[in-house]
């Protein structure tokens, strides 16, 4: 792998001076049912296509940022600095819909 | 004793009985070259290095002359940088062999040598690398190397 | 032959090299090639084929084919066609039994035919199996082509250099030449590489000559072996005219030494000033072939025959030779003596590394060839690797008789013929990809540069179907072979030092990793170091800790949303132990939190889990926006924790601080100076004895580790190391996260349920445990005794036999000096997770009963830790 990554801060850089962090979810808001804290915690989108994901520049300015990415050719559409989800600090939005048989913990 | 002062090598104080010296990361790898140290406001530093004379390209321990630039690392982190300085002809060569990273645009922190590290630089010749202290002989030991069969070795700092 | 002086030459006849092959000396010329000073000297066998053995010569001269690999001053698969020759050199024949000129192993050409069959080594030396050995032995001799010699040492150095352009061109040919002209009118930074050997003209532009691009990755990234720097470069655009290649004819005898590619031919003659034969047949595809016979003739060579490929069809070709070497060729029936064939059909575009970008490749009809199409952004083509060869002639597949007596090779790298290619198909090989994996065809050194096109247009013909539905294999990376000295460049194998690693090293400890840091796993005698702990007073370096800053109004806050602790109520000066969990409720890091001022905390993570927990709170205090700073100050800080009875006596030699126990109290946290050093004062117990975890700047580290060890001589101090350290824990039951812990564990079950306060209203973690909470515990981490005395202790991840069946495991297990009996931590399940159960442990080959402790081992209610 060696897509360049146009870090906010810094510009392109070799993908491998940052830390990948998967796709942005949605934290639930209040207590979930089981089934909704598993969908959290564990099922994802998985598109093939672009995706939205967290990255961490572990090796330069060491920001998170978000990412849209082609997952099917690693092209890299936008960069950004996030807003924080609240400033209050509660969580964010709420949690989508769960999916899966017998989720277990 | 204020706040933050456990975090600032200059809050150290020499009395009767006890004579605080800060050493350098590097302070190992100057000794096994020989170097020359003197103690200059309670660190030690090498001055001179046998054998300096012979390198146009030049490898130096600037760690006690060189804070992170301005509004980059919070203060309280200084004390975890060590500074290596690499400068005279074929500098820029040997900085190409360690980082990726496009230079036309410094100061600026990327990988070099799969560490982090800010690279500035002071001249057309002259670059600096400032990082994390932990990886001091490491990084010495591959900026020495590198320089190496373009004729660079370790100079002091007089 | 050597001809006289010849304009554009590139030997310099005024400067002698001399080498040796097979020991005797051979002499050459400066800007002569191996290759081209063996053949001036009448060597003209230069291999013997990978299965069979056959004497193999010059076919191509430009490092693409394997027929003149020889070994080199012990590095072996040289192509000797394009190696510069160099004063002294010893060159040597490989894969041969003994000598070019006879090799045993060419019985396998002989009579192996019908035992070596395409895929025959999945089908014999199989049985009996007891065989296998010899067997191997054989295969294992047999195989392959040059000798790794395994006592050579590393001879070569390799630099990797970085290089940012706007353009970079890859192939010094005419077109080539021309887009980086362009590129340097339009004032780009651009830089041309070239293989060689042809030389490159020079306009001005940077060129890299030779060099050879490997690949193109993504992000255009372009690896170049330049001699023993591989330079990367990222370039803007690339342009790519890398050309096209002389595809070899398929007729019974193409592999005899003389048969050779007619850019070979006139590459001996421009480069070296080589006649490449006496008598000359040309059968020429293009025109550039076509041209070669006026050149062959200024050389002295008789040309006796010229056939244009695009206008006369021939049926049937096939070369006869004595030994290996060519002595005449039947076209059509018509004998013709001559010792040189020169025989092309196409030219193939080199679209490998378009390819590798992401070009499509489809097949033009009309040519016979292979183009790219559909290039992506940033890279361009230009010239004959686009497909522009000129008017070409589209072959037939192969032009065999009805009778012949020689084999027809289709890849001459792996031997493979028209009938190993037919066979495998007739065995149900009948995709391209499975016969090429079946046969090996374009597995060999050439990696399909001169065997791909034909082999396709073969497998066109057997299969009843044409180019086009057949396609082509996956390009790869790299191109040519690379060494892997050249990828892997210089060693730079980060490892992290604290800054009293040398104090360690000077007072003989062994070293072990602990992640990317170098720690000291003991001075000697782990079990004494433990033991001098208890009785007097132990030093150990403890900077690998994670540190951690985290200010801000709501820094409280922050923290108990993150941890299942409470914070709020942590009073300045007081230190709580903390763990930290994941949305899952597991636990993922453990750390003591100081709270220095209302506003200000002081994090401790695990020596591994530093970094993570860093990022892990710069996560949440962008997703939250709590406004909260955090500083990563592990680096910043050395560490040592200083334990043991006499730990407050030399304290209090060393510091103005009253550290009596009043004044200093159990998860007090003082800041002082300790012999004139700036410290943070942390009383804490993790190895269970009256201690002290003191954390200065770095740059002190060895200054106050030698004043610690000078003026606490008179009470016994001593070094103590991990192995010591983890003793000492264990004896208090104290976990170590990802030891005792795995990815599944969460606090309820490993034994701190005190820790998670309910009452808040959210934190990380907390939906998760509540339905652990709700469900019960399942399995418990407890300690664990054996009997006193007892030898030997339990392995790390021992199983806990319960009725008969694995039903736990042992974490962490050692012998304790203080109690004389091993003692451990392990999951159990809950119904045995209280005070004095019985417990079966698998072990030294049987079972061990143990006992439940719930309680520490050592100082079970901390009396001493308190003191």
């Amino acid at each position: 792998m060696s897509f360049l990554l146009p870090c906010p801060n810094c510009g392109p850089r070799d993908v491998n001076e940052f830390a990948y962090q998967g796709e942005v979810t949605k934290r639930p808001t209040q207590s979930p049912t089981l089934r909704e804290l598993s969908s959290y915690l564990y099922f994802r989108e998985n598109v093939a296509g672009v995706q939205r994901e967290w990255w961490y520049h572990r090796l330069g300015c060491q920001a998170w940022f978000q990412a849209e990415r082609d997952t099917r050719t690693n092209e890299v559409l936008a960069t950004e600095l996030t807003e924080p989800v609240s400033a209050e600090g509660a969580p964010g939005p709420e949690a989508t819909p769960a999916l899966g048989e017998n989720p277990t913990l | 004793m204020s706040e933050l002062d456990f975090l600032s090598v200059e809050a150290a104080r020499a009395d009767g009985r006890f004579r605080p010296v800060a050493r350098s990361p590097m302070d190992r790898r100057l000794r096994e070259a020989r170097a020359e140290f003197e103690e200059r406001g309670g660190r030690l530093v090498a001055t001179r290095i046998p054998g300096e004379e012979e390198h146009a390209l030049a490898i130096r321990d600037v760690t006690h002359l060189l804070p992170p630039p301005e509004g980059t690392e919070p203060p309280e982190t200084h004390a975890g940088f060590a500074a290596l300085e690499i400068s005279g002809p074929g500098a820029g060569t040997v900085v190409r062999r360690l980082t990726e990273m496009p230079l036309d645009d410094l100061p600026a922190a990327g990988a070099v040598a799969h560490i982090r590290s800010w690279i500035l630089r002071e001249g057309d010749e002259t670059y600096r690398l400032l990082f994390e202290q932990e990886y001091g002989h490491y990084l010495w030991d591959v900026v020495v190397d590198a320089a190496e069969p373009l004729g660079g070795g370790p100079k002091g700092t007089p | 032959m050597r001809l006289g002086p010849r304009p554009g030459e590139r030997i310099d006849r005024s400067d002698e090299v001399t080498f040796t092959f097979r020991g005797k000396p051979v002499k050459a010329f400066g800007g002569d090639t191996i290759g081209s000073a063996l053949f001036a000297s009448g060597q003209r066998i230069f291999s013997r084929s990978f299965k069979y053995h056959r004497p193999r010569g010059l076919l191509c001269c430009s490092g693409h084919c394997p027929n003149c690999m020889m070994t080199v001053d012990g590095e072996p698969n040289v192509r000797v066609c394009v190696e510069p020759v160099r004063e002294g050199a010893r060159v040597k024949p490989q894969n041969v039994r003994w000598w070019l000129n006879w090799d045993l192993m060419a019985v396998t050409d002989k009579i192996g035919g019908p035992f070596t069959p395409v895929g025959f080594y999945y089908r014999t030396m199989i049985r009996p199996r007891r065989a296998w050995p010899l067997f191997e032995r054989f295969l294992r001799s047999a195989a392959g082509l040059g000798r790794v010699d395994k006592h050579a040492g590393r001879k070569r150095r390799f630099d990797t250099e970085n290089r940012h352009v706007d353009v970079l061109v890859i192939g010094g040919g005419r077109s080539g030449v021309e887009a980086a002209r362009q590129a340097q009118i339009r004032g780009e930074d651009v830089v041309l590489v070239d293989e060689g050997p042809e030389p490159v003209e020079r306009l001005g532009f940077p060129v890299l000559w030779p060099a050879r691009a490997i690949g193109i990755y993504e992000g255009n990234l372009v690896p170049v072996e330049a001699g023993s720097t591989l330079v990367r470069f990222r370039a803007k655009h690339i342009v790519v005219a890398t050309g096209a290649l002389e595809q070899p004819l398929l007729f019974p005898g193409n592999d005899l030494v003389g048969v050779m590619l007619p850019g070979g031919a006139r590459r001996m003659i421009e480069l070296w000033s080589l006649r490449p034969g006496r008598r000359a047949v040309v059968l020429a595809g293009d025109d550039r072939a076509l041209a070669l016979a006026g050149e062959l003739e200024a050389a002295g060579t008789e040309v006796v025959r010229v056939v244009d490929l695009r206008r006369e069809q021939l049926r049937e070709i096939e070369a006869w030779g004595r030994y290996g070497r060519l002595e005449s060729v039947s076209l059509d029936g018509e004998t013709i003596a001559c010792d040189l064939l020169l025989a092309s059909g196409a030219r193939q575009p080199a679209y490998s590394l378009l390819a590798q970008a992401g070009a499509r490749v489809e097949y033009d009809a009309k040519r016979g060839i292979f183009v790219p199409a559909d290039l992506p952004d940033g890279i361009e083509a230009v010239g004959a690797v686009t497909g522009r060869v000129g008017r070409v002639a589209v072959t037939p597949a192969t032009f065999n008789g009805a009778s012949r007596t020689d084999k027809c090779f289709a890849c001459i790298c792996e031997d493979v013929t028209d009938k190993d290619m037919k066979r495998a198909i007739a065995e149900g090989f009948d995709s391209l990809e499975l016969a090429k994996r079946y046969t090996t065809v374009t597995m060999g050194p050439c990696q399909g540069k001169l065997c791909h096109l034909p082999s396709i247009r073969l497998y066109a013909r057997e299969t009843e179907t044409d180019e086009a539905t057949i396609g082509t294999t996956t390009a790869r990376p790299p191109w040519a072979p690379v060494s892997l000295g050249l990828l892997a460049g210089r060693p730079h194998e980060p490892a992290k030092r604290t800054s009293m690693h040398d104090r360690h090293k000077d007072l003989g400890a062994r070293m072990m990793w602990t992640g990317a840091w170098r720690r000291p796993h003991s001075y000697g005698d782990p079990e004494a170091e433990a033991k001098v702990v208890h009785d007097s007073l132990g030093l150990i370096d403890v900077s690998t800790l994670g540190k951690l800053l985290v200010r801000g109004p709501d820094a409280a806050a922050f923290l108990e949303r993150l941890y299942p602790n409470r914070f709020a109520d942590l009073k300045v000066d007081r230190i709580r132990y903390g763990v930290l969990g994941t949305d899952g409720g597991r636990v993922m890091d453990d750390g003591t939190i100081a709270r220095l001022d209302e506003e200000l905390f002081y994090v401790t993570t695990t020596s591994t889990g530093a970094n993570t927990v860093i990022e892990w709170f710069d996560w949440w205090n962008a997703v939250w926006g709590f406004g909260v700073e955090t500083t990563n100050v592990t680096g910043a800080l050395a560490a040592v924790n200083l334990a043991g009875p006499n730990s407050r006596e030399l304290l209090g030699r060393l510091t103005d601080l009253d550290v009596s126990n009043e004044a200093l109290k159990y998860l007090d946290a003082k800041r002082a100076q300790v012999a004139g050093v700036p410290c943070l004062v942390l009383r804490i117990g993790f190895v269970g004895e009256l201690g002290y975890e003191l954390h200065f700047p770095s740059p002190h580290a060895e200054y106050l580790w030698d004043t610690l060890l000078g003026e606490g001589a008179d009470l016994g101090i001593r070094p103590f190391g991990l192995e010591a350290q983890r003793i000492l824990r264990l004896e208090k039951q104290h976990i170590l996260v990802g030891q005792d812990t795995d990815s599944e564990s969460n606090p309820l079950e490993a034994g701190m349920p005190w820790l998670v306060k309910w009452e808040k209203d959210d934190f990380v973690g907390k939906w998760a445990l509540e339905h652990v909470r709700e469900r019960g515990p399942r399995e418990q981490l407890v300690g664990f005794e054996l009997a006193e005395g007892l030898g030997s202790v339990p392995a790390e991840g021992g199983q806990i036999v319960v009725d008969g069946k694995p039903g736990g495991r042992v974490t962490s297990a050692r012998w304790s000096p203080q109690l004389g009996r091993p003692i451990g931590l392990a999951w159990v399940p809950s119904r045995l997770a209280h005070e004095g159960a019985e417990i079966t442990i698998k072990m030294n080959g049987g079972f061990e009963q143990g006992r439940v402790r719930l309680k520490p081992f050592f100082d079970p209610d901390g009396g001493q830790l308190r003191s």
